[in-house]
């Protein structure tokens, strides 16, 4: 069953060509890995997904709805479902970390702080992350630091469709291996996952479908097994360059 | 796009943006239910920042400028032999003309700039993106707290400006011509109607919605952080000439 179809999806951003001609699809429950090299449009992939450029060319199905046009309420109703790690964290600067993980509980259900601190509590001892860290501000934090909380702020959520757009490429080796644990397990539990990292190697073990952009163009949408053996060099180039 | 049709677009774009960001963030206030509390949080917060912030700026210049008034109309009007009109020119400069404006003009340089800089840093980081992957409404989190919180908080920062400016009249008055309090109040704060200070109410209401929105408006425009500062200053010199433009209007429309 189809998840998300992208159906001849172009996009212009300040009058640069970002995506060319796309057309993919990205089965229920699979995980999806897209490699390409910096500036192929990866990040735009997954935002034009998630309906958050404002026009587009071609079609986006999700749920069986063209998500550019889904009313401002289906928007929203369509974005609870989904969770994004921003690539740069994308963390509310004028709010503390501990506001930041619990803006979705207090907007959405009536917890009490007590309750969304019990939620969040687990992944501060996953991370090893001191409980201090929840009152200070994303600025004062390290780039790795906010990247976690970026990751436990989507965890929270607990959706069926995962976005991960560059989660490991700040963070240590201890991190970096329980944030793929995290990705494999999500994947194991038959959640939807769309992934964006340069760590092919990890990509390519986990992955069911591989899509490859090269200048805004999808030029391979593959198995991982075949994407491996694939002689083209910009695929060369991408393991190569890892490698 | 041709110019000739570009120019045009862009105002209709402009115009037509205003207006959509203040109907339909007061339509998401007034509809949603859900997360009304941290709403109320935001918009609480940005009355403290608009009205508390500015309330010293304000005070020094209301204070100076009911002075100078006060100081210009004395030497003028008793040459004249007609001291008995400071108080209406009082009431028509200060409560119905500079109140609302002078507040208008301090928001605009103190909250309207850092709230379209706010706004195009969460654009640049990501911030808006994320908060609508929350699901949560923008119009309703974002906007509507701004506008409603620069409406009222430049309501309450005109009656002060009104305050203080007929605080710092008597200031001089008592000092230069030893005018006493009681015929402060007798000639001067008798002459201002509540018709007056309701005048005032609405036009610093209405500045205040369009200072802020028009602030939100360009905020929402940046997309890079080069950006951040043009943004800031388009809503800077857009919102000084929207001010000037819906001042006359009301004046106008109050004078018919």
């Amino acid at each position: 069953m189809h998840e998300i179809e992208l159906k001849n999806i172009s996009l212009t951003l300040n009058g640069h060509r970002v995506l060319e001609n796309i057309n993919e699809t990205i089965e229920k429950g699979s995980l999806y890995y897209l490699m390409g090299t910096a500036g192929s449009g990866k990040s735009s992939f997954l935002k034009v997904i998630n309906g958050l450029f404002m026009e587009i060319e071609g079609t986006v199905i999700a749920g069986g709805e063209n998500v550019y046009d889904l009313s401002p309420k289906s928007m929203l109703e369509y974005h609870k479902k989904n969770s994004f790690v921003f690539q740069n964290s994308a963390l509310i600067n004028n709010m503390t970390i501990l506001e930041n993980l619990s803006l979705f509980y207090n907007y959405h259900t009536s917890l009490s702080q007590e309750e969304i601190i019990e939620k969040i509590n687990p992944y501060m001892d996953l991370f090893s992350i001191e409980r201090n860290k929840l009152y200070e501000r994303p600025n004062f934090l390290s780039t790795g630091q906010r990247m976690l909380f970026n990751i436990i702020r989507a965890l929270l959520e607990d959706c069926d469709t995962l976005f991960w757009d560059e989660p490991i490429s700040n963070l240590d080796q201890v991190e970096r291996n329980k944030v793929k644990k995290i990705i494999k397990e999500k994947s194991r539990q038959g959640k939807t996952i769309i992934l964006v990292t340069n760590d092919w190697e990890f990509g390519l073990s986990i992955a069911h479908n591989v899509g490859v952009l090269h200048n805004g163009r999808l030029i391979h949408s593959d198995s991982p097994e075949k994407i491996l053996k694939s002689k083209d060099p910009v695929i060369k180039s991408l393991i190569a360059k890892e490698g | 796009m041709n110019k000739f049709i570009s120019k045009p677009y862009r105002l209709w774009k402009y115009i037509g943006g205003i207006f959509a960001l203040i109907v339909f963030s007061t339509v998401a206030y007034f509809t949603t239910t859900r997360g009304k509390k941290i709403v109320n949080k935001v918009l609480v917060d940005q009355i403290f920042f608009t009205g508390n912030m500015a309330i010293k700026i304000i005070s020094s210049v209301a204070f100076l400028i009911g002075a100078i008034t006060v100081i210009q109309l004395f030497e003028r009007l008793s040459q004249l032999g007609a001291l008995d009109l400071i108080a209406v020119i009082l009431d028509s400069v200060i409560v119905r003309e500079l109140g609302p404006l002078l507040a208008g003009f301090v928001v605009i340089a103190r909250s309207g700039s850092a709230i379209a800089a706010e706004i195009a840093t969460m654009m640049v980081n990501e911030e808006i993106s994320a908060l609508e992957m929350l699901g949560i409404d923008t119009l309703y989190f974002i906007v509507f707290p701004r506008i409603a919180g620069a409406c009222i908080s430049l309501m309450a920062l005109t009656i002060y400006f009104i305050a203080m400016g007929l605080l710092g009249g008597f200031f001089v008055g008592y000092i230069y011509a030893g005018i006493s309090f009681t015929d402060f109040q007798t000639y001067i704060i008798r002459e201002i109607t509540f018709v007056d200070v309701i005048g005032a109410m609405l036009k610093s209401a209405v500045f205040g919605i369009f200072i802020s929105t028009i602030s939100i408006y360009y905020g929402f425009q940046a997309f890079t952080s080069t950006q951040i500062p043009q943004v800031t200053t388009k809503s800077v010199v857009s919102s000084i000439s929207v001010l000037f433009i819906l001042d006359i209007l009301m004046t106008l429309s109050f004078s018919l």
